[in-house]
């Protein structure tokens, strides 16, 4: 327990710290990019840590702007418990990395983009998402999500010179449109049962949960960029400057996660099992889809956005089946789940943090983000390279990293709700979720081994890779804080999980669920692991000293030097696995062959395979189409006669009359 | 009492540290003179993997002038994970040294795989690309028929420590058909991981038609010897874990017979390799799926029991 006034002192710190920067870059020129404005934006972030740790430690409160603040009659009302404090700690290791990152990063872009909007923009983010997790009724939520929504928006248009990038920021604009009318839909009807506009006083039970709580799935799964709403994730994460990527895609998406734990889990406000299966199901979906479709991509950046579905979709896994296992009676397979989605939050908040960190240094120093075009920047940027590659290692869950622990976790509940007595389809469901979570794993496997191989290994394939030039220190100190992170949370996970269980407990499992629920040796391993490397340290330094080690060139077979154009690329990596999953995104090779001979002495022969996503094709497409013939359709009733307008008027006038007469 | 299980954990300990540092190229040893017996040759002597390991160790080494620390460093940290896994499976039949799971256990061989990986694809070479490529696609499926199957005998024992799944159980049809059907999972992942036919083959010299010799082929001298042991090992430990599942259908009583039946079992498993690498042809790559795909059926089958029956 500290102080209860400690918060308030932080939120005004962190106030003043996110507001000095967007007022005083007003005076400063449209290129301005002092590290003031980077030290501001660390400061705040670590008065958000200070709130966080204190929400933590215990202290909890609920505050209402003073008068002038309010919007019109309704006041802005704000509270702090563990769980928004978790998540503030979440927002907060994050933005403090990006601080040291930003100054030296934005160095290539001031030319671009206009500099007072984007430090503007980025204060406002980070200012809406610890209003969106403090909001404590539906008003204080949607403003601070709808300034989150835009001030997001901005930062991903922020270099609209390219065509894609104003594409992207117009998607990812109808996206968050489209998200807000679900949840303002979900609220009203919320608030037309109960007459509350505060979560707290929502209890809704049974059938009454289930309308507005699917509204209100949609709207926050869009944000989350839940399978099937995550189309616009992977093209409007890539296309903001990286900090701002791994702001969207480590801390922003996870907001939307937070405001479902909120809603429907601890102290739900909408209780029905369904909504748990609904989410369970489509975060299966999206966990699985978001790695199949990683893989494809030659974007260095967008495939880490695809990656950010997939776990969302792992984390979603782990909140839907606590909300189902909640009602199924099984408070221990709950609170496991729960705990393994909560961890796994901090977990993803810092390794896609880190690895976003790291694609921008490689576009920073190469100029590119085409797979294609990379090549043997571990040569050229060892640090990025071995920070990049332990943030892999941790994406992909493998031990002793943070990944491993919280995916080890959500393990242990999918096992746990096979072991306990319920039907044997829910133990089967079970089960297969293990395996399927398996699965997952070694895709994920498989597209950061191709990542980090064809990014930083082997030969450069283009002039920018060859020029390529470790980043500055700033840039790396970031990444190292994040890879320490990684680290850090891996091997204490098993005080991460007692700081859990001091509020993450569905009612019914006992007080120390998650802590006795952590046996997995990982001290000894770390030791085993950490002797074994020292010792092969040693020998592998004794090796070179004593001159046993000659350096040569990469076997060729006798034929003469290789040329990059020999190595693997992005797209033959991921062959055998695209053939194997082929009837889900239409796989298919196209040759082309040309020249007057094109049998003995062919002039040109071109080889292109060809993905196509059904469900982006098939579905989207057609929606899209019907959207778009509807609005010009719509749009000609707009053709500036008085007299079409008048109509329009007299025959709602019309209509409203009709429905409203029926009702005395 | 504590005195005499502190003697025998040590013991164990010992015994474990013995049987990783001898038995895997004794192994290696054995599957070579009982391929070269079978083909009606002599077959080198049961210690030439002893000889050759030693005399890789006296060699220089080579090393590509495009690689990074991960080219060096990859030997090292295949191995301890390897070794690691090898510490936490009570492969042998005794108590493992260290209470491992059978989810760290996956994923530390997932580690070896990735480190592997990027050593291989930090040379350059086209070898080493598609090498990797293969690797990452097989484990796809061996990862889940591995995980499903652990997974159902961890929620029959309802713990997923390897002490508890392997613990012996009161035998019954329901335990014989569950430890048959995990063991078809587990064995058919295990010849993928281990990199043995009719998956891989591991004599050819045709680079492009082999996964793990490919992997390795850019390492010499002290390295290469680093890969190959920690290849042989983990054949080993793989051999074992499925014999311990094995010997669920009837369970040895104390700790001397566990011990020896456990040998008996991986010494049988080494037979079945002999037998299949001397009459069995590498399947094509595209086929290799279908192959596999028994495997994870296996493993969904046992789910299915684990979850009708509980």
């Amino acid at each position: 327990m500290t102080h209860p006034l400690l918060p308030v002192i932080c939120a005004i710190l962190v106030a003043l710290c996110w507001l000095a920067a967007p007022v005083t870059t007003l005076i400063a020129g449209r290129g301005a990019n002092s590290p003031f404005w980077s030290i501001a934006v660390g400061a705040g972030a670590v008065a958000l840590l200070c709130a966080g740790i204190a929400g933590l430690a215990g202290t909890t409160g609920l505050w209402n702007l003073p008068y002038p603040l309010w919007l019109g009659a309704a006041r802005f009302t704000f509270r702090l418990d563990a769980l928004a404090a978790y998540f503030l700690v979440v927002i907060a290791v994050v933005t403090v990395p990006i601080a040291f990152y930003l100054p030296a990063y934005m160095e290539h872009l001031c030319r671009k983009v206009d500099m007072r909007l984007f430090w503007i923009s980025l204060s406002t983010l980070l200012l809406s998402m610890s209003g969106v997790v403090l909001a404590a009724n539906v008003l204080t939520f949607l403003v601070a999500w709808e300034l989150m929504s835009l001030s997001s928006f901005l930062l991903v248009a922020a270099d609209h010179q390219p065509h894609a990038n104003r594409q992207a920021a117009l998607i990812y604009l109808g996206a968050t449109r489209l998200g807000t009318a679900f949840l303002a839909g979900g609220f009203l009807w919320a608030h037309a049962l109960s007459g509350s506009w505060t979560f707290q006083d929502w209890h809704f039970r049974g059938a009454a949960a289930l309308g507005p709580g699917i509204l209100l799935i949609i709207g926050l799964g869009v944000k989350a960029g839940m399978w099937p709403f995550d189309l616009w994730l992977p093209i409007a994460h890539p296309a903001a400057p990286s900090p701002v990527s791994a702001l969207m895609s480590g801390v922003m998406v996870k907001v939307a996660i937070y405001m479902m734990v909120r809603l429907f889990l601890l102290q739900p406000a909408f209780n029905h099992p369904a909504l748990g299966y609904i989410l369970l199901g489509l975060g299966a979906i999206s966990a699985f889809w978001g790695v199949l479709f990683a893989l494809l991509q030659h974007d260095f950046k967008r495939l880490l956005a695809y990656h950010t579905v997939e776990n969302v979709g792992l984390i979603l896994i782990g909140v839907g089946g606590s909300i189902a296992a909640a009602n199924l009676g099984l408070p221990v397979v709950a609170t496991l789940a729960l705990g393994a989605a909560l961890f796994h939050v901090l977990n993803h908040a810092l390794f896609k943090s880190l690895l976003f960190l790291g694609a921008g240094a490689v576009d920073f120093s190469s100029h590119t983000r085409d797979l294609d075009q990379l090549g043997g920047l571990g040569q050229r940027m060892p640090w990025t390279f071995a920070l990049f590659t332990l943030g892999a290692a941790a994406i992909c869950g493998l031990p002793p990293l943070n990944g491993f622990a919280s995916e080890w976790m959500l393990y242990q509940g999918s096992l746990h709700l096979s072991g306990s007595r319920v039907i044997p389809l829910l133990r089967f469901s079970g089960l297969l979720m293990a395996g399927w979570i398996a699965l997952v794993g070694a895709l994920a496997l498989a597209c950061f081994t191709k990542a980090v191989g064809v990014v930083f290994q082997g030969r450069p394939r283009s002039r920018g890779a060859e020029h390529a030039k470790e980043v500055p220190g700033g840039m790396l100190v970031a990444q190292g804080l994040l890879a320490a992170g990684c680290i850090l949370l891996g091997l204490g996970a098993p005080y991460v999980l007692r700081l859990l269980q001091s509020f993450a407990i569905i009612p019914g499992a006992g007080p120390h669920v998650l802590s006795s629920a952590w046996t997995l040796p990982i001290g000894t391993l770390a030791v085993v692991l950490a002797l074994t490397f020292a010792a092969g340290g040693l020998w592998l330094s004794e090796a070179s000293k004593r001159d046993r080690v000659r350096s040569y060139i990469t076997w060729e077979c006798g034929f003469g030097d290789l040329t990059p154009r020999m190595q693997i690329t992005a797209t033959s990596f991921v062959q055998p696995i695209a053939r194997m999953f082929g009837m889900l995104f239409r796989y298919a090779v196209h040759f082309r062959i040309e020249g007057t001979n094109r049998r003995l002495f062919p002039e040109t022969i071109v080889v292109e395979p060809r993905t196509e996503a059904l469900l982006e094709t098939q579905v989207y497409a057609p929606v899209v189409w019907w959207v778009d013939r509807a609005g010009s359709w719509i749009a000609r009733m707009q053709a500036g006669s008085i007299h079409l307008y008048l109509l329009t008027m007299f025959v709602t006038l019309l209509i409203l009359l009709l429905i409203a007469g029926r009702h005395p | 009492m504590s005195g005499v299980t502190g003697v025998s954990m040590l013991l164990s300990v010992l015994l474990y540290l013995l049987h990783i540092a001898i038995a895997p190229l004794f192994l290696v040893g054995l599957v070579r003179k009982g391929k070269g017996l079978l083909q009606r040759r002599q077959g080198p002597s049961v210690l030439q993997p002893f000889h050759d390991m030693a005399k890789l160790f006296r060699k220089d080494e080579t090393v590509s002038g495009t690689t990074t620390w991960a080219f060096r460093w990859a030997p090292v940290i295949g191995l301890s994970t390897i070794f690691s896994a090898a510490l936490m499976a009570p492969w042998i039949g005794l108590r493992s040294p260290i209470p491992g799971d059978f989810l760290l256990f996956v994923y530390l061989l997932a580690l070896g795989k990735f480190s592997a990986g990027i050593g291989a694809m930090d040379t350059g070479s086209a070898f080493g690309g598609f090498a990797t490529s293969r690797e990452v696609a097989i484990s796809l499926q061996t990862e889940a028929a591995m995980i499903l199957a652990f997974a159902a005998l961890a929620v029959h024992a309802h713990s997923s420590s390897f002490a508890a799944m392997l613990s012996p159980i009161r035998p019954s049809l329901h335990v014989t058909v569950l430890a048959l059907l995990v063991v078809i999972a587990l064995a058919l992942a295990a010849v993928a991981e281990m990199s043995r036919m009719p998956v891989d083959d591991p004599t050819t010299h045709l680079e492009l038609t082999m996964v793990h010799e490919a992997l390795i082929l850019e390492y010499s001298g002290p390295s290469l010897a680093l890969m190959e042991y920690s290849t042989a090992l983990k054949t080993l430990l793989l051999l074992g874990l499925v014999g311990q599942v094995a010997l669920l259908v009837a369970p040895p009583q104390s700790a001397l017979p566990a011990y020896l039946f456990s040998l008996g079992v991986i010494l049988a498993g080494a037979v079945a390799l002999v037998i299949a690498e001397s009459t069995l042809v590498k399947l094509r790559w595209r086929r290799i799926p279908n192959l596999l795909s028994f495997g994870v059926t296996a493993g969904v089958l046992a789910c299915l029991l684990v979850a009708v029956r509980g």
